[in-house]
């Protein structure tokens, strides 16, 4: 894992901290006065800021650091987080994440002027101070020459120096670094045993240091404890006996006795040394300890790619154990069976963990969203509340990617065409905030994603009207509401009468559509007039993994959804014989049937006892025929290759318990191509 | 070697000191926030603690003081980090009972060597 | 529609040597074919295939390799080649080729695999206008290997 690269890590980390510190700045306009937000944002910025000049975004650390600086006054309560304030903060987080995702898109001028913004609020003062400079480091010798043969150093530290994890005997080694050393301890400080605190430091040190060093050198040394010791440094005269006469003052007379190297002089701090030499055996013993004490991190970051690695291989594996089981089950070895069931029950629990693993709450998702709805309310001026629930619900990661842009579509709809404007609501007596609520729930296996805003509704009439305009319908026919409104997913159908800024951009509701229905999932919209809006996705939990019916129509195996599948029927021989009259009849209601052998063009004629499955699509059912239903399959779904990307009618591919391929239908498309293919019948009939 | 517990609220750091110090042969475990850092200091026992000032839950300054108040850890060698040059700050982390500190931002080498500063093998 | 030669020219062969290419001679029908050893990820008997109804002819089915379903691509129709069953010599051919700047693994099916060999390509042989009755663009080139005519098709052309 430690092959990962930082700086990526650094960019998987900003995109985080941008979107906190992007939900703290909108949840700011609300509770201008809520401390936590402001320092969430804070330090969001700040880790902003020192993380990327330790991954080279130079112009991000200097950026920010002025950004930084502003929100320094918020959170001393100087200035106040109002709006005008916020939208500049917006736009200098948006130039910062362009910063680290586009820098070349970037322009210092844009930077700039942004900065001059917050200037304004927060009279910053002119000059940016220098984000951060180089760590003082302890230095090699300096270059320069000097003109003395060493130094001569007295050293007296505060006695909690020990406490503090500072060690003198290690400064004393690093004097050592710097020239041939000669350290005395001076012992008059150290008390009576019974007044002598283990962890305090009690010896001082006479250190005659030969050495061209500069005096900087010897403060590197010391730098990190020069506020908690005495220092007295005199440059050696060039002969080397001479002391300074400061210095000199304060020495005790050598004594042959206690001079030493500064090596042997470790023994002269027995406290210190017995302490670390028990400790060492100690810690050791904890380390081994460690992995089931290791409980300090609660999260572990892992590629995406790895899970998606992860599912292929636990995929495989579900495969092989299929197969495993089928043999098992042919034999007669009984330990056989028992090894296969016991890999079946283990295979299947590795496959709802790894499951799990990828499911991410939708709230990340949701989070993005509150700028959508800051902006487009700005820039309409419709005042909006935007209000979201669930957003602990959990999705597979994959899902989560490919609804963003769905959503973002169905919630500028929302505020474009559903809110009115503020005196359109006045009129109707309706509050002056329009109101959009996105929500998703569990509901089975499915998670129901609903966008509802409390608008005008939709306009069934001139729907209706585009509708026959187009000549998707005879003017005059008889259509219920619902039927109407589904012509919002046609391609290239729009109402809106006059082309707003926002409509024309992006994708279109037939696109939206499209995109639920190749997650395998159904989009639904519910209207009252001048109540407003509702649209509801139903999405499967995962994308990987179908309970599917394993059917077998001629030679050929394939699955459908069981999500569709509403019931199985035996198609009676009338049935068979028919032509041109394909319905069922099923508990008094007429339902049409579509035989799967003609449209998987499959040889030969059907066998004798046929079946159906009765499936819905949204509003209808359709009965599919088969040979033979085989059974439940819970599968792996692997999607087919580009080039089968022109066959509709399969939304992918399983492996069977054999090794085989098996297609799996897309029953929408389905329908919709024998539909399509029955319209010509009767066109060229005609 | 030394065993090196980096708390930081910053992933990237975390993963920079780890592929920093892990090549020179030291071990490095992390920490997300002061309170994880003062769990993991006591569980693991480490020889060096680099820890963020600014983190949420439990910030560097309160990590200091709690490791210090720990009879278990004592002169157990702290090193903060920090963004600015700010005297104030460093005798704040100082007084709290640091034992030095790193500026960001920072080279691998600078920090090897401050590692190398505050434990020795 | 650029012809087969000025393809050739502009397509560069994976060359080991200079002026030589490293392929996998197969057999179609009475043809040779030269593969691109650098496009070939292995060779695998036959394993039964799935049949993908209303697909394009020449990719007519899938296949189960290593847990992956892949398209299995039958060039014998691309080339307009009567279909035989299959053979104790049949193999399938799994390359990788670059789809719509998508690298995407097919199976191709081979009457028989000869070798692993170097062709020459200084001893190109320029694609003859006519008697052919093959489309043009599905050739990179023909050269000659052991005193016989192979072709070197181009994939990326005839899959797509």
């Amino acid at each position: 894992m430690s092959s990962i690269d930082p700086t990526e890590v650094f960019r998987q980390e900003a995109a985080e901290l941008f979107e906190t510190l992007e939900g703290a700045l909108l949840d700011l306009c609300q509770r201008p006065d809520d401390r936590e937000l402001v320092d969430s944002a804070f330090r969001a910025l700040h880790t902003i800021k020192g993380s990327g000049a330790m991954f080279g975004f130079d112009k991000v650390a200097a950026f920010t650091h002025e950004f930084e600086t502003a929100f320094e006054l918020v959170r001393k309560g100087e200035i106040k987080p109002t709006q005008a304030l916020i939208s500049v903060a917006l736009a200098a987080k948006d130039y910062i994440r362009a910063l680290i995702e586009a820098p070349e898109s970037t322009d210092s001028i844009i930077g700039d002027a942004i900065l001059d913004d917050l200037k304004q609020f927060v009279a910053l003062p002119g000059t940016a101070a220098e984000p951060g400079q180089s760590a003082p480091m302890p230095q090699a010798p300096a270059a320069r020459p000097a003109a003395h043969a060493g130094w001569r150093l007295y050293l007296e530290f505060d006695s909690h120096i020990l406490c503090n994890g500072s060690n003198p005997l290690d400064l004393l080694d690093d004097l050592c670094k710097l020239g041939s050393c000669f350290a005395v301890p001076v012992i008059d400080g150290i008390p009576m045993l019974e007044e002598l605190e283990p962890d305090h430091c009690y010896l001082k040190w006479d250190v005659t240091l030969h050495s061209d060093c500069g005096r900087a050198a010897i403060d590197d040394v010391f730098m990190f404890v020069q506020d908690e010791m005495k220092l007295t440094l005199a440059p050696l005269a060039t002969q080397a006996e001479a002391a300074a006469p400061e210095v000199a003052l304060q020495i005790e007379p050598l004594e042959a006795a206690t001079v030493a190297e500064v090596a042997p002089a470790v023994e002269a701090a027995p406290a210190r040394a017995t302490e670390a030499a028990a400790k060492a055996p100690a810690a050791a013993e904890q380390r081994r300890d460690e992995p089931k004490r290791n409980e300090g991190i609660a999260t572990v970051r892992v590629q995406a790619e790895r899970l998606d690695e992860l599912m292929d291989r636990v995929g495989e594996l579900v495969i092989a154990q299929a197969r495993l089981t089928q043999l098992a089950a042919a034999g007669s070895d009984l330990s056989i069976k028992m090894i296969a069931e016991e890999i079946e029950r283990l295979a299947a629990s590795l496959r709802d963990t790894t499951m799990g693993a990828r499911m991410v709450p939708i709230g990340s998702l949701f989070g993005r969203f509150r700028r959508l709805v800051h902006d487009l309310s700005r820039d309409l001026a419709k005042p909006v509340e935007f209000v979201t629930s669930g957003e602990d619900t959990e999705l597979d990661k994959t899902m989560i990617e490919c609804l963003a842009d769905p959503l973002v579509h169905l919630i500028r709809n929302a505020i474009d065409h559903g809110i009115e404007d503020s005196p359109r609501r006045a009129a109707a007596g309706k509050t002056e905030n329009g109101r959009i609520e996105l929500t998703a729930v569990h509901s089975g296996a499915q998670v129901l994603v609903t966008v509802k805003d409390n608008g005008g509704g939709l306009n069934t009439a001139r729907i209706r009207a585009k509708a026959e305009e187009q000549g998707l319908i005879a003017p005059g026919a008889t259509l219920s509401d619902h039927e109407i409104h589904q012509f919002l997913f046609h391609p290239g159908f729009s109402t809106a009468p006059t082309i707003s800024a926002l409509s024309g951009r992006g994708v279109g509701m037939d696109v939206v559509k499209r995109t639920i229905e190749n997650m395998r999932g159904t989009i639904d919209l519910a209207t009252r007039p001048g109540q407003g809006t509702t649209v509801t996705l139903r999405l499967p939990l995962t994308l990987a993994i179908i309970e599917g019916l394993l059917i077998r129509v001629g030679g050929g195996r394939y699955i459908i959804p069981l999500s569709a599948v509403e019931e199985c029927v035996e198609l009676m021989p009338e049935h068979q014989r028919s032509r041109g009259r394909n319905f069922l009849n099923v508990r008094g209601n007429l339902v049409p049937f579509l035989k799967l052998r003609e449209l998987l063009q499959v040889p030969g004629s059907p066998e004798l006892h046929q079946k159906t499955i009765i499936i819905s699509t949204g509003e209808s059912r359709v009965g599919l025929v088969a040979d033979q239903i085989i059974g439940n399959h819970q599968t792996v779904i692997k999607s087919l290759s580009k080039l089968h990307s022109d066959v509709t009618i399969f939304s992918g591919a399983a492996i069977l318990g054999d090794g085989t391929a098996a297609l799996i239908l897309d029953v929408a498309q389905l329908v919709a191509a024998a539909q399509a293919q029955s319209e010509k019948q009767i066109y060229e009939a005609a | 070697m030394a065993t090196v517990l980096t708390v930081d609220d910053s992933p990237s750091i975390r993963q920079m000191i780890k592929v920093t110090l892990e090549p020179a042969g030291h071990s490095v475990i992390e920490a997300g926030d002061g309170a994880q850092g003062l769990a993991r200091a006591q569980s693991s026992r480490p020889d060096l603690v680099i820890t963020d000032l600014n983190m949420p839950t439990m910030n560097g300054m309160e990590l200091i003081r709690a490791l210090r108040k720990q009879p278990s850890l004592t002169g157990l060698p702290i090193v903060f980090l920090t963004t600015e040059s700010n005297d104030a700050l460093k005798q704040e982390a100082k007084s709290a009972g640091a034992t030095g500190w790193i500026t960001k931002p920072f080279k691998p080498e600078q920090l090897l060597a401050v590692v190398a500063k505050l434990v020795r093998s | 529609m650029p012809n087969g030669r000025e393809q050739a020219q502009v397509q560069a062969p994976t060359a080991r040597q200079q002026g030589s290419m490293q392929v996998v001679m197969i057999g179609l029908g009475d043809e040779k074919f030269a593969l691109d050893a650098g496009l070939v990820r292995e060779i695998i008997d036959p394993v039964p295939a799935t049949k993908v109804a209303g697909a394009k002819a020449f990719v007519p089915s899938v296949i189960n390799v290593r847990g992956n379903v892949i398209p299995l691509a039958d060039l014998r129709i691309r080339f307009g080649m009567p279909i035989t069953d299959d053979s104790a010599d049949t193999r399938i051919v799994v390359i990788e080729l670059d789809i719509d700047n998508e690298p995407v693994l097919v199976g191709v099916m081979a009457d028989k695999v000869y070798e692993v060999t170097e062709i020459s390509q200084t001893d190109v042989q320029p694609t003859p206008r006519v008697g052919m009755h093959w489309k043009p663009e599905f050739i990179r080139f023909i050269t000659k290997w052991r005193e016989e005519f192979v072709i070197v098709p181009s994939m990326e052309r005839i899959l797509n």
